[in-house]
């Protein structure tokens, strides 16, 4: 199958956004000054190509387009669910890095100090890629 | 004779109760919420249920938006190098590209005649009102947590200043 070039870059940037998510929160576990550009960066990259790209995807699949009858009716909720996800996870992130970046100029570690609100926080975005990445797979694999 | 003009409210106590900033809450979180379900329903279902009321209440947002903003622009200029400000300006961004790709999106429903089931809105354009609004939703809250987070940590710091004179 022919996978759009900007299927893959999205599919792979993604895992390097995962992956500056858990540098900028490992950092702050980890008592060491904030990485704020870092962190903006990550958060303006993730949602104007990332999620601007799972977006445009989003719309083509929806009613009233080509695309949307050549996807089953299961792919399209599942589609759905990502969406809201990866909404909430990017949301929660952008909040708690903030509060993070402001706590640490105090001398609070925001992420260190809040335990179960961190893995709860890591649990979803994790299941955010992991659905995104598994669309990937269902959609140009099988 | 003219009944006297209510104070302007001066306090963050005071602005966080005002009617203009309740109503801007309200529709903001009929706008979030009507959204959501279109982009939802439009993908898994194939319907828009709630197209029309997030249409007829993003009127009445922007005309509310543009006084808060003014207001608010009024009071917090000039912008300064500080975070709560970076933030205002991008959810300040967002907002407007969000009402301003909403509006082009609605424009391509009116022209339809606003039919119930229509829900093939060009996608790029979609998508970009999609991303934007989430953006704003971000950007809103992370604005507003860091200004009262930092209100907060001044409030403790001055009550730990005066608890330490007081000894």
């Amino acid at each position: 199958m022919n996978i759009p070039a900007f299927s893959w870059f999205s599919a792979i940037s993604e895992l390097f956004v995962t992956a500056g998510v858990l540098y900028v929160v490992l950092r702050n576990w980890n008592r060491k000054p904030f990485p704020f550009p870092l962190f903006l960066a990550v958060s303006l990259f993730e949602a104007l190509v990332n999620v601007m790209y799972m977006a445009n995807r989003a719309a083509e699949a929806s009613a009233g387009h080509p695309v949307a009858h050549t996807i089953p009716a299961s792919m399209k909720i599942f589609f759905a669910v990502h969406g809201l996800l990866s909404l909430l996870a990017y949301l929660v992130f952008v909040i708690l890095g903030v509060f993070a970046y402001q706590e640490q100029k105090a001398g609070r570690w925001f992420f260190r100090d809040r335990p179960a609100l961190t893995w709860t926080f890591l649990i979803v975005w994790t299941i955010s890629i992991v659905t995104g990445e598994a669309i990937f797979v269902m959609r140009y694999f099988f | 004779m003219a009944a006297p003009k209510p104070p302007r409210p001066t306090t963050r106590a005071q602005r966080l109760r005002s009617p203009l900033l309740i109503a801007l809450w309200a529709l903001f979180a009929i706008e979030a919420l009507t959204g959501i379900i279109v982009f939802f329903a439009r993908l898994a279902v194939g319907r828009a249920p709630t197209v029309s009321l997030h249409w007829y209440a993003g009127y009445a947002f922007t005309l509310v938006y543009a006084i808060y903003q003014i207001q608010h622009w009024n009071r917090v200029q000039p912008l300064r190098a500080r975070l709560d400000h970076v933030l205002g300006v991008v959810a300040t961004s967002s907002l407007v590209i969000t009402q301003v790709s909403g509006y082009w999106v609605g424009w391509e429903w009116f022209m339809r005649g606003r039919p119930m089931g229509y829900t093939a809105f060009p996608p790029a354009l979609s998508a970009t009102h999609n991303v934007m609004s989430m953006l704003a939703m971000t950007f809103v809250g992370a604005h507003l947590g860091a200004v009262l987070l930092r209100e907060s940590r001044a409030r403790a710091a001055k009550r730990s200043d005066h608890e330490a004179g007081l000894r």
